[in-house]
């Protein structure tokens, strides 16, 4: 280290090089670091230093002997020697509470065993060992320990006595902290029955193995020494008593221990003790101190003591009864005081639980939470307040031409008091809150609950469950997970404070020392001077060289100046300069003060102004030494410099004043139950971090989440630090690895329902929720609170057991697997369900894709497109068969179009009531966890609600969800499959049967004349039709394919007006791409208006297929053009390219695009092509037209229209439109239309001209027990509808006005157009360099995606627009 | 009678401290840069990681063309 005092030309150049390094860590502040993550644990730390202020040494105490004092040197000599004795009394504190037996691993030696037995003892022997040893140092530790402190009692008590003053309090506390060692000592001696079952078994060894070997006399008596030793009970304090007795017994040691029991109850209660263990500390040695001074002779008890005040002891006993003892052992001090004669005292003998209320109020967390909670905030933000102004002022300091705003030059007293003063009371007040959750601690396990009062607590629970898991209430687990926040907060903000504030910690001290020795106590010096007290002067001039600073590097003699003051006396008296001088007389700094000066400096003033020291007692013609005025200035001084330590080791200060590692630990209740384990539900830290992330408890206390974790750290600290041991941390951080996962896969679960639920809140529908509120009592709300999980969710570097945790990744991928998970769900309850189900699939997409949205603000996640195209197994550029559109195409074909019939005035299909093939088998639904649905149980019924409306019939909604979900792009899978299935009906079923029936036609079938009526007509085609009326399989496999025909026109129909809806959208995003341009009325003249228009002189095109046609792309154009712009710019992405990208890829389905409808119609008609003559007849022989000729299929289906017009004969009977629907004439009449016979089936068909005859007839009878009336109007019916449907047909493939098909060879639409020819763009519209061909390479089978994906328009075809064909 | 060792005794103090809170700079500063970085660290991590998960899905669709 740098020491001034170093000569030589070496110290200057040494001072050189550490100034340079200052100036250095100077510069360090000028960093500013971006950590984006809320602060939510206690920083970590990669590196912690700890600049301890003192190791207890006190090497320097002899510069600050006195020779007239020597009772320092002796209480220094004193305390030393106890704190080394603690300090080794705690290593064995450690060392038992670690320990656990080995004799249970030992194996037992059987009599038959005898070959072995000596091997095993001898083995057995080794183990144990060096166990036995370690307990034999520990009883060796107690006999030394017991006599020196006894020794040091009684020579302390005997140099009070003779100096009259009382002993320092340092070595009053070293004093206490040795009771409180004792205590533990004992308590852990007495718990631990594995020494003396360790022990037991090593004595069974040893008396075996002396057979063999000498029987060694000393180690007999030793181990029947330890014997006892292990055997008795609390044998540290009988063992001390006993030797005290033999000293003199308790009157040897009175004063000084009632000396300490004043010290102890002041700090009390004047709270000026730090830590937890501080508090308990003095309130064990309290009670330890009144077992010493006990005696059993009645005349000699406590209670008869004068100099013990016992009222005063025993209220701050039963304030504070229940404190831990070490880890989970807990001590009351009605067990330390049955143990004296204070037993009669009935509150000694009280059993736990029968405390009063306010006791019980006390210990709860739960009841001092608001308190305790207003006290932190009011806190915090003094400290922020504070710290920002000291900021300021620095600045301003720095600005006036003061020391610079650096942090490391002392800090003058204005800005480092009120700094100094926050920074303590955030120490007294974490200390405070550490107590209160380790006091609740201690209560609880001293009070366990049973069955009787928590009913969730099992019969047979064990005592750990008892003292632990069952004995928090939710609301009290709340609390503590509150207050743990509090102290991790609290203890956060602290030690951040250290390293820019600690500088100002140091000069705070160095000045209120300075500014007291020249200032107060020269004063005082000055007054007792005159008054010629000596003995004052020598104490009170040698603390003022102990502390005093000064300019002058020769000091200042205070004595001398004293007595110069006397000759200067009239000089001075006017003089107001006095103030000044004291100003100027020392330097400011930033240094400590060593831990031999504060305690010299303490010990002389509390000998002097202390009320019990003799000169401070008065008494008649005697005057007090100093008076009280002067006294309390000295007194204040000495109370500030109690925290001095305190505060020069603040960053050691603030991890002791927030240890709560003995939450975890449960050593005690292990040895207990024998057990090495307890299951995690039982481990608290398991059981608060639980609790948080139950959703009916706490979730609001979901930023608290991490702190329970940190109790973690906090054990795991005090197992390698203090316990030093393996074992122990090696089952932390068991323990942890499996609360770790399990809480990353609770905080994954819990966020990813929230969000779910979140997602369901915004996507239900809103007056279904208004209405659903408005009814619904309130915990029926579908109004999701927003929890603060996205702190949680940021932490990208909490640190656990040494570790750096990165829960955002953690959490990241389960959601991640989470989403795909619903995804799959979703869609395999798609592939279960008919295809209504479509609307439930569209549902649970878009919800998940809104899941994963509000996630991905706070989540690194991968696009939702890519895990819904992962799920959907679409990840083939060219085969475009995802389950989603196959299972679609199956469902279509194999139960809705075969099944379902559709009604044109509904504009819906419903299921036919019987079904014409066999039931589809599906795979059953999956029944998933209700969030991986709509996030709960409620919303996935209110959603269910919602979709059962729609499960009874198919229309426009579905067709809708069907179009949203599938979009275009996968139309013509759709249209092909469908083609293929109708081209299969049509070929295999179809064809076959027209044969048939068209053999069954009559050769000519002449319309009868009108005379006839209606009756005759009716009978005469009955007669004349009756082969194909009678055909079996007419109403049943016949209409059946009429109908699977029929309703797939009406799907595509309805496909293509669900499209047409969501096109124009489409249209508008690629427009700029394309160069379309919407047709205005003033087509701006230099084109400069739109945001791609500048500089494009494109024509403004008359309708989207001419633009196209132009082959311009407008983006890629006017980017093309500014090329070096973007080169310079560093873009990767070529945007040229992508511009025709987007060209190629949507001009087909823009511009070119034909109806789903119409494509289908010419490939029908296309198939119909080979069997297109049969269907048409025998050429007439007139060339023109055979007025009876009767096998063309127009007859045919007049015939089949005949049928289905017929009524059923019985009235329960259903018509063949209930059961086929009108996908039946779809079916039929579309061959009629395609093969361009549609005039002469209105002129010929047979039911129509029944129509015209009834026009002429009143009454309509019956015949053959058919109801004519009702005949004519199913066929009137009939006519209208087929109307409608040549009206659709016409829109969508139009065919010439007149009559066609005068002979086949001269048919126009021979060969209709549909074929699409898609072109890429050519050498004329794009450098043929970037020319880019979606499809290139796949044209050996890319057939369908020739025909379908690109259907163009070929000349001629002169198609309207699609939208404007409805 | 004089305080000569008192004040020199300050002076000392006063180089030790001022290396010791200099000391306890630098673990700051290291802690947070440490932070900092471990922060940075994670965030390009995470990008990393989408991106690779692109191309790995982007690169499957490529495969999916050529395999025809």
């Amino acid at each position: 280290m740098a020491d001034s005092s170093l000569d030589g030309s070496s110290s200057a150049a040494q001072q050189n090089v550490v100034a340079d390094a200052l100036l250095n860590v100077k510069a360090l502040a000028s960093f500013s670091f971006s950590d984006d993550q809320p602060p939510l644990e206690f920083p970590s730390k990669a590196i912690s230093a700890e600049v301890s202020w003192s190791d207890g040494s006190r090497l320097d105490a002899p510069a600050f002997r006195h020779e007239k004092m020597q009772f320092m040197s002796e209480q220094l000599q004193q305390i030393a020697t106890l704190e080394e004795r603690t300090r080794v009394g705690e290593s064995f504190i450690h060392m038992l509470y670690a320990y656990r037996g080995v004799s249970g691993a030992i194996p037992q030696v059987r009599d038959h065993d005898e070959a072995n037995k000596a091997a095993l003892y001898a083995h057995t022997y080794q183990v144990l060992k060096p166990l036995v040893d370690k307990m034999k140092e520990l009883m060796a530790y107690m006999e030394s320990s017991v006599n020196t402190v006894c020794k040091i009692l009684v020579v302390a008590n005997e140099a009070r006595k003779s100096r009259g003053s009382p002993p320092s309090e340092e070595l009053l506390l070293a004093l206490a902290r040795v009771f409180n060692m004792f205590i533990s000592l004992d308590g852990l001696k007495d718990m631990k029955s594995s020494l003396n079952n360790d022990f037991a078994i090593y004595k069974r060894a040893l008396s075996n193995m002396k057979k063999q070997t000498n029987p060694n006399e000393d180690e007999t008596m030793e181990n029947q020494k330890l014997y006892n030793f292990l055997g008795n009970k609390d044998e540290f304090a009988r063992e001390l008593r006993k030797t005290i007795n033999l000293d003199g017994g308790p009157g040897a040691i009175e004063d000084v221990l009632a000396d300490l029991l004043d010290k102890a109850a002041d700090i009390i209660e004047r709270r000026t003790y730090i830590t937890a263990d501080n508090k308990h500390t003095l309130l064990k040695a309290m009670g330890f101190s009144l077992y010493l001074l006990d005696s059993d002779q009645s005349d000699k008890a406590i209670t008869k003591n004068k100099k013990v005040k016992l009222d005063r002891l025993m209220r701050l006993f039963k304030a504070t009864p229940y404190m831990p003892l070490t880890g989970d052992m807990t001590l009351s001090m009605q067990t330390l005081l049955l143990k004296t004669s204070l037993r009669e005292v009935s509150w000694v003998t009280e059993s736990p639980g029968n405390e009063d209320n306010s006791l019980r109020r006390a210990y709860s967390l739960l009841h001092t939470l608001p308190e305790a909670r207003a006290e932190f905030r009011e806190y915090l933000a003094e400290l922020g307040t504070l710290r920002s102004e000291f900021r300021r002022r620095q600045r301003l300091m720095g600005a006036a031409g003061g020391a610079p705003a650096d942090t490391l030059t002392p800090v003058p007293p204005l800005l480092s008091s009120p700094m100094y003063n926050v920074l303590l009371r955030g120490l007294q007040l974490l200390g405070r809150l550490t107590t209160a959750v380790i006091e609740q601690s201690a209560w609880k396990l001293a009070h366990p609950t049973d069955s009787s009062i928590n009913p969730d607590c099992p019969e047979n629970a064990h005592d750990y469950e008892k003292s632990v898991r069952y004995n928090y209430s939710s609301a009290e687990k709340t609390a503590f997970v509150e207050y743990l926040s509090m102290v991790y907060s609290l203890k956060r903000t602290l030690a951040q404070a250290e390293a820019p504030f600690g500088h100002v910690i140091y000069s705070y001290i160095h000045a209120t020392l300075q500014r007291f020795a020249h200032g107060s106590l020269a004063e005082v010096i000055a007054s007792v001077a005159k008054k010629s007290k000596q003995n004052v002067l020598v104490a009170l001039g040698h603390a003022f060289n102990v502390i005093a600073d000064s300019t002058a590097a020769e000091g200042t003699d205070i004595v001398a100046q004293v007595s110069d003051k006397k000759a200067k006396k009239a000089k001075k008296a006017s003089g107001s300069g006095a103030g000044m001088a004291i100003e100027q007389a020392y330097p400011e700094r930033a240094a400590s003060v060593s831990q031999a000066q504060l305690f010299t400096l303490r010990a002389l003033l509390d000998s002097v102004y202390n009320e019990k020291a003799p000169g401070m007692r008065g008494g008649f013609m005697k005057d007090k030494d100093l008076s009280s005025e002067q006294a309390g200035l000295l007194d204040a001084v000495f109370q500030e410099a109690h925290f001095f330590p305190v505060m020069l080791s603040f960053g050691a200060s603030v991890e002791a004043a927030s240890d709560l590692s003995e939450l975890w630990y449960k050593e005690f209740y292990l040895g207990l139950r024998k057990e090495i384990q307890f299951p995690i539900e039982m481990s608290l830290p398991w059981i608060l971090t639980e609790h948080v992330l139950n959703p009916d408890d706490a979730h609001a206390l979901i930023e608290s989440v991490l702190y329970p974790l940190e109790l973690y750290n906090d054990a795991a600290g005090r197992a390698i630090h203090k316990l030093r041991s393996r074992f122990l941390f090696d089952e932390i951080q068991a323990e942890v690895n499996l609360a770790f996962d399990q809480f990353i896969f609770a905080l994954s679960n819990a966020v990813f329902e929230h969000y779910k639920q979140r997602a369901s809140s915004v996507l239900i529908n809103k007056e279904y929720k208004l209405l659903f509120e408005e009814n619904i009592s309130s915990d029926g709300r579908l109004e999701v609170t927003v929890l603060p999980f996205e702190s949680v969710l940021r932490q990208r570097h909490f640190q656990l057991l040494g570790r750096s945790v990165d829960i955002s990744r953690l959490v990241s991928q389960r959601i991640s697997a989470n989403l795909r998970q619903a995804v799959e769900v979703a869609i395999q309850r798609f592939e279960a369900a008919p295809l209504h189900g479509v609307l439930e699939l569209k549902a649970l997409l878009e919800h998940n894709r809104m899941t994963h949205e509000l996630l991905s603000a706070v989540l690194p996640l991968e696009s939702f497109d890519m895990i819904l195209e992962e799920a959907d197994e679409e990840t083939n550029l060219v085969a475009f068969h995802g389950r989603i559109v196959s299972h679609v195409v199956y469902e279509l074909v194999n139960d809705f179009l075969p099944n379902y019939c559709y009604n044109i005035m509904s504009g819906r299909f419903v299921l036919a009531r019987l079904s014409m093939i066999d039931p589809l088998n599906r795979p059953s639904a999956p029944r998933p966890l209700p969030h991986l649905l709509f996030g709960s149980r409620i919303f996935n019924n209110h959603f269910s609600r919602m979709f059962d409306l729609y499960r009874e019939y198919f229309g426009e909604v579905h067709f809708n969800a069907l179009y949203t979900l599938l979009g275009r792009a996968y139309f013509p899978v759709i249209l092909g499959e469908l083609v293929n299935n109708a081209r299969t009906l049509f070929e295999h079923s179809l064809r076959p049967f027209v044969s048939a029936l068209m053999r069954g036609m009559p050769q000519s079938s002449k319309l009868p004349a009108f005379v006839y009526g209606v009756t005759g007509s009716y009978e005469y085609f009955f007669e004349l039709l009756r082969p194909v009326i009678t055909y079996g399989a007419l109403r049943t496999e016949v209409f059946q394919v009429f109908r699977e025909i029929g309703n797939t026109i009406i799907v595509l129909q309805l496909l293509d007006r669900a499209s047409f809806v969501g096109q124009p959208l489409a249209t508008m995003l690629t427009a700029p791409f394309l160069g379309i341009r919407a047709p205005g009325p003033k087509p701006s003249p230099a084109g400069a208006a739109g945001p791609a228009g500048g500089a494009v002189d494109a024509p403004p095109p008359e309708s989207p297929t001419g633009s196209v046609a132009d082959g311009r792309y407008v983006v890629a154009d006017v980017l093309a053009a500014n090329g070096e712009l973007l080169a310079s710019s560093g873009t990767v992405v070529d945007f040229a390219t992508l511009g025709r990208h987007v060209e190629a890829l949507t001009k087909a389905q823009l511009g070119g695009g034909r109806s789903l409808l119409g494509s289908f119609l010419a490939s029908l008609s296309e198939a119909l092509d080979s069997t297109r003559s049969e269907w048409l007849g025998a050429t007439p022989s007139n060339d023109v037209l055979e007025v009876d000729m009767s096998k063309e299929y127009y007859r045919i289906w007049s015939a089949c229209q005949f049928t289905f017009c017929t009524p059923p004969i019985t009235a329960s009977g259903s018509t063949t439109r209930e059961s086929f629907g009108e996908g039946l004439q779809f079916g039929g009449l579309v061959f009629i239309y395609l093969l361009g016979q549609q005039h002469r089936f209105d002129v010929f068909d047979f039911s129509y001209h029944l129509i015209q005859v009834a026009g002429n007839e009143t009454q309509l009878g019956r015949a053959g027990g058919v109801d004519l009336g009702r005949f004519v109007d199913l066929a009137r019916f009939c006519r209208l509808l087929n109307d409608e449907i040549f009206r659709v047909f016409r829109a969508h493939m139009p065919l010439p006005a007149f009559e066609p098909a005068l002979s086949i060879g001269q048919l126009p639409l021979k060969k209709p157009a549909f074929v699409g020819r898609f072109s890429p763009p050519g050498p004329d519209s794009a450098d043929g360099s970037g020319t880019y061909h979606p499809f290139a390479g796949v044209h050996g089978d890319g057939e369908r995606i020739g025909n379908l994906k690109a259907i163009a328009v070929t000349e001629g075809a002169g198609a309207p627009a699609p939208a404007a064909s409805e | 009678m004089d305080n000569r060792t008192a004040v020199s005794n300050w002076g000392n103090a006063q180089s030790v401290d001022s290396l010791n809170i200099a000391i306890q700079k630098i673990i700051d500063f290291m802690n947070h840069f440490e932070n900092h970085t471990r922060f940075q660290l994670s965030t390009v991590g995470d990008r990393l990681n989408l991106l690779e998960q692109e191309v790995h899905s982007l690169e499957q669709k490529l495969n999916s063309l050529k395999r025809d």
